[in-house]
This record gives C-alpha cells, structure tokens and sequence, in this order.
C-alpha cells in the first residue's frame, strides 16, 4: 500500500470519527467565538480605531484555537494504545503524520471560516480585496497544521504536554503570526504591491521548508 | 584507590581545589575591574558626551538612526537628552552587574554539577575496590 | 571477572589542564576588552556613556546565536546519527545558549531605557530572541519531563532543530521588518577604530569563554554517562558475587 493510499484513508478514518462524535470540533468553535468575544471586551473601548486590533485577533483566535484542538489530536491513539500498530507498516510514520496534519488542516479551516465574518463583523472592518487575506489565511494554517502536529506529535510521551505545547508552538510558528497580520493590516489599510508578496513569500518558504522536514523529523523523534 | 580508576596514568580524581581556585581568583578580577569600568564611564560627566568635538569619535553608525526614530534631526535629539538626563551610567552599571551576575550563575552552576559528579565518582570508586577485593 | 570486560569499569578522569588554560584566556580577554571600554573607548555623542554596553550586548548576542545553532546542528546529528557524544554537546550548548539569551535580554532593555526611552518595545528582534528563549528552556524542561530518557532526547533534539528558523529569523530580523534594532554590523559597521578594538575583544573574550563552558558541561554530562554505565556494570557485579 502506497504512502499516499494509506494517508487517505487515515484521514478518513479520523474525519469519521470526528463527524460522528463532534466534540473537538465543536468545542474548538466555541473557545474561538468565546476567544473572539473576550478580545472584544478587552479591545473595544471608542470603538473609532476598532478596525487597528482586527489582524492581531483574528490570528491569535486562530493560534489558540490550533492549539485547542492539537491536544485532542493524539488522544484516540494514545487512548487505545495504537500509536505503534499505525506506524509499523512499511510506509513508517509518514502516513500518520501526513493525516494527523490534514485532520488539523480541515479542523481549523472550519474555525477560520467562523471566525473571519464574526472579527470583520464585530470590528466593523471592510475587506475590499480579500485575496491576499486569504492566501496568507491559507499559508498561515497550513504550516501552522503541519508545526502544530510536530509538535503534539513530539509530546505525546511526555508529562505536562499541555503546558509545554503552546511553549514550543508559538516560538516556532511566530514567523507565521507576524507576516499574516501584516499582510491582513495591509489589506485592511487598502494596501498592496511588494510588500504583500514578501510576506506571502516569506510564509510560502517557512511552508515549504515545514511540510519538506516535518514528517521525516517526526519519523526519526519516533523510532524506537 | 582502584588501578581501574586510573587507567593511562591520569589522575584517579580530579583536585576540586585548584579548579575552583582559578575560578574564583578569575571571578574576583573580572568583578572588581568591571565595578571600576562601570564607576569611570559613570563618573564620566555627562557634557563630555555631548561635546563630542570630533565626528571622528563618532556613534556607532546606527545609534544616531534610533536616535533620529525617536525625534527626528540630531540636533533635537541631543537637545532633548540633554534636557531629560534618564541616568546612562547607571543603567550601564546595572547592565554590566546583571551580566556578570548571570555569568557568575553559569559558571556556579558548571562547578555544582561537577563537584556533584565528583562526589558520584568517589562513591563508585569504593565500590570498585570493595568488589574487587573481596573477589580476589 | 573474565566474564565481565574491565573496560567499561575504567573511569579515565584527566585534569582539565587545556580547559583551565582556556578559561584564563578568555577571562584575560574580557578583561582587555574592559579595559579598552573603560578607558579608551569615547562616549557615543548621542547616547554618551550607556551606549558602552553596546559592547558585551552584541557579543552576548553573538554567542548566544552561535551556541543555539550549534545545538540544533548537534541535536540534527544526533537524529540522523544516534550519538551520546553529539546529545550531550547539543545539551551543554543549550544550557549556555539559554545564559547568554539572558544576558541579551536584560542588558538590551537597560540600554533601550536610554536609546529608546523605555525598557521594551514590541520589536521583532526582541520578540523572537524572547520566543526562542522561551523555546531554548522549554526544550531544557522537556529532556526532565520525558517518561523515559531515549524518546526524551530524541524529542529534545527534534525541538531544537525546529528552533533553527527562528534563530536564522533572529538574525535577519532588522533587515526585514525594519524595528528599531539599529544595523551596526550589516550597516556602516563601526567607525571608531578603539570602539572597533574593544567590540572584538569582548566577542573574542565571550565566546571563548562560552566555548569553555560548553566544554565543561560536556565532559560533566560525558561523565555522568560513564558514571552511570559503571554503576551498572558493577551493579551486575556485585549481583553476580551475591549469587556465587
């Protein structure tokens, strides 16, 4: 069975479940609309420069939200003690990898497609030209899905992962963070030309770079 | 001690004293020099700095940019720091304190740890000897 | 006895005598650097006398990035190439990294209180230097927290080769993104030859004393390891005398 079979049907296998069970997902839409109310609350004072905060929330809500979900994404493995039956084909960790990662990828695309209208609603911001937002939207969750599952992959066997995890996430994935707020603040300003595009480059090239080392870091921190 | 534990001639345990020695006559150099570095530069008046007769002892190429950031054209901002003196000598001295205090941290530390292994290997040194005799 | 190689019994300990002579050196180094600041380097015409701590500032820096990326290159090593030797370099590196982080990270603000007027400023360079910190400690605390010691190190060493972008991104923050660091080095460079002295220096004097503390932790850490296999091997010995 190839790499690319076996990642499908992992995949599917854990979008069942999450189907049929919706508990992450609903709870993870829940934090982030709750994440979304109480930076309202902190942020929104005259309500005239509302419009300056919409980036930094929208990608902390999304940061905290990943991170939510990333501690449940181990847990029915870890729970039933399959983790090495999965990874003992001959395809190695790869698939497992490969399909935790899309299970995050379309996790947090669901949050993100709540969580945009509400901050531009709630912030009364305008989004002429949506498509540098969305493509640095796209790019930002990515490598925020393959970094985030390195990571609660990584953690699995050890104690205090939830505190540990947000501790070596937000470092690594930080470049991430800072160039989509600025290309959403450029958006937002009316804004675009060169700078938009090094931004989207420069998180293009952290993508790449994450999605290439990711899965054989994975391989090598798991063997036994 | 065990011949096991002195293998190629070296010494069986390291001498703990002469290692901290030359740490500590080290460490009490650096500190005191950098005490009277720092009480110089702060005895330094202040107008000295601002004199600053030749451009040729000048800043460092990039000070006077932050310096432009905070109120643009240099001659303003030398007259708004002459203006608000913010303490320099002892912001400089508490720099220096802290980071002698973090490198006297770092090398307390390497010496605890090793001592510490020390100790372990002493232990295990007797117990070498004990197994060994006994079996001989 | 024959049954069990003597070899592994033998604890090999030699009096750090290069390590020492390496310690002096780069104290005497610091020391001349010091010297140098105090007495013959000028005041910045803007800044006046804080602007010395430019010096020890940027060389902590230095080796601060030095050693942390020494410790993602070991700890990628040790993935790809299993070896103890490599493991125990990328720790020590890190534990220094983590000193000369902190180093960076008090002395930046006592000197932004004057360049900058205030202590700290949401800056890219300072943010990531504070993130890979962070990171950097949190990889220290992981190797204790593993359930056992092998996926420890393994994932240890996993995280800080995935610090490594963050360290390049440190690197070449201010070029990027602008922010406030000012561009000594890849700028102008210095101007005043006695600043120019005391700068190298300080770096000279810094990193060969983080190297000889590097070299210190290691051989602790190598002779823990050593240690540790001899309490076993003699653990087996004594068990083995028991039972006869």
């Amino acid at each position: 069975m190839t790499t690319l079979r076996l990642t499908w049907l992992l995949l599917q296998k854990d979008l069942r479940i999450a189907a049929r069970s919706r508990e992450v997902l609903g709870f993870t839409l829940l934090f982030s609309v709750l994440c979304v109310l109480i930076f309202a609350f902190g942020f929104l004072q005259s309500g005239s420069a509302a419009v300056r905060y919409v980036p930094g929330v929208l990608w902390v809500t999304l940061l905290f939200a990943s991170s939510m979900s990333l501690l449940r994404l181990f847990a029915a493995e870890e729970e039933g003690g399959t983790l090495p039956l999965v990874s003992a084909t001959t395809a190695g960790t790869v698939p497992l990898f490969l399909s935790k990662a899309g299970v995050q990828l379309v996790f947090t695309t669901l949050v993100t497609a709540l969580v945009l209208p509400m901050v531009l609603l709630f912030f009364d911001a305008r989004l002429d030209a949506p498509g540098p937002v969305i493509a640095s939207l796209l790019l930002g969750l990515v490598g925020q899905s393959v970094v985030g599952t390195l990571c609660a992959a990584l953690l699995v066997h050890v104690r205090l992962r939830e505190v540990l995890l947000p501790l070596v996430l937000y470092p690594t994935v930080a470049p991430l963070v800072i160039a989509g707020v600025k290309v959403t603040s450029m958006a937002l300003q009316g804004q675009s030309g060169q700078g938009t595009t090094d931004w989207l480059t420069l998180m293009l090239v952290f993508d790449l770079v994450f999605v290439a080392a990711s899965p054989w870091l994975h391989g090598r921190a798991m063997q036994r | 001690m065990s011949p096991l534990l002195s293998p190629r001639g070296s010494t069986p345990v390291r001498k703990p004293a002469l290692r901290r020695l030359a740490v500590g006559v080290a460490l009490s150099l650096v500190l005191p020099l950098s005490a009277v570095a720092a009480s110089t530069s702060f005895a330094a008046p202040q107008p000295a700095a601002a004199k600053a007769d030749a451009p040729a002892a000048a800043a460092t190429a990039g000070a006077p940019d932050a310096a432009a950031k905070a109120a643009p054209g240099g001659a303003e901002a030398l007259a708004k720091y002459k203006e608000e003196p913010v303490p320099g000598g002892a912001l400089l001295l508490a720099a220096y304190m802290v980071m002698w205090a973090l490198a006297a941290a770092l090398v307390a530390r390497v010496v605890m740890r090793q001592s510490r292994t020390e100790a372990e290997l002493k232990e295990l040194a007797e117990r070498v000897d004990v197994a060994t005799e006994t079996q001989a | 006895m024959t049954a069990h190689s003597p070899a592994p019994l033998q604890v090999p300990v030699k009096q750090p005598w290069l390590l020492l002579a390496g310690i002096a050196l780069g104290l005497a180094l610091i020391e001349a650097a010091l010297w140098w600041i105090a007495t013959k380097t000028p005041p910045d015409i803007i800044l006046g006398v804080v602007q010395k701590v430019f010096y020890f500032h940027v060389a902590s820096a230095f080796v601060m990035l030095l050693t942390l990326t020494a410790a993602a290159g070991t700890s990628l090593y040790d993935l790809i190439r299993p070896d103890d030797r490599a493991d125990a370099l990328a720790r020590s590196c890190l534990e220094v990294g983590v000193v000369f982080a902190l180093c960076v990270l008090t002395s930046g603000p006592l000197w932004a209180r004057k360049s900058w007027g205030m202590y700290w400023t949401w800056e890219p360079r300072l943010t990531l230097t504070l993130l890979v910190t962070l990171l950097a400690v949190a990889v220290i605390a992981l190797r204790g927290l593993a359930e056992d010691p092998q996926s420890g190190r393994r994932v240890g060493a996993a995280m800080a080769v995935m610090g490594a972008p963050a360290s390049f991104l440190i690197h070449v923050a201010v070029k990027w993104w602008g922010g406030a660091h000012p561009q000594v080095l890849q700028g102008g460079g210095i101007r005043s030859s006695e600043m120019r002295v005391a700068f190298w220096l300080a770096v000279a004097g810094l990193i060969t004393f983080a190297a000889c503390m590097v070299v210190a932790r290691f051989r602790d850490l190598r002779l823990q390891d050593r240690a540790r296999s001899l309490r076993l091997n003699l653990s087996a010995l004594e068990l083995r005398r028991g039972r006869a």
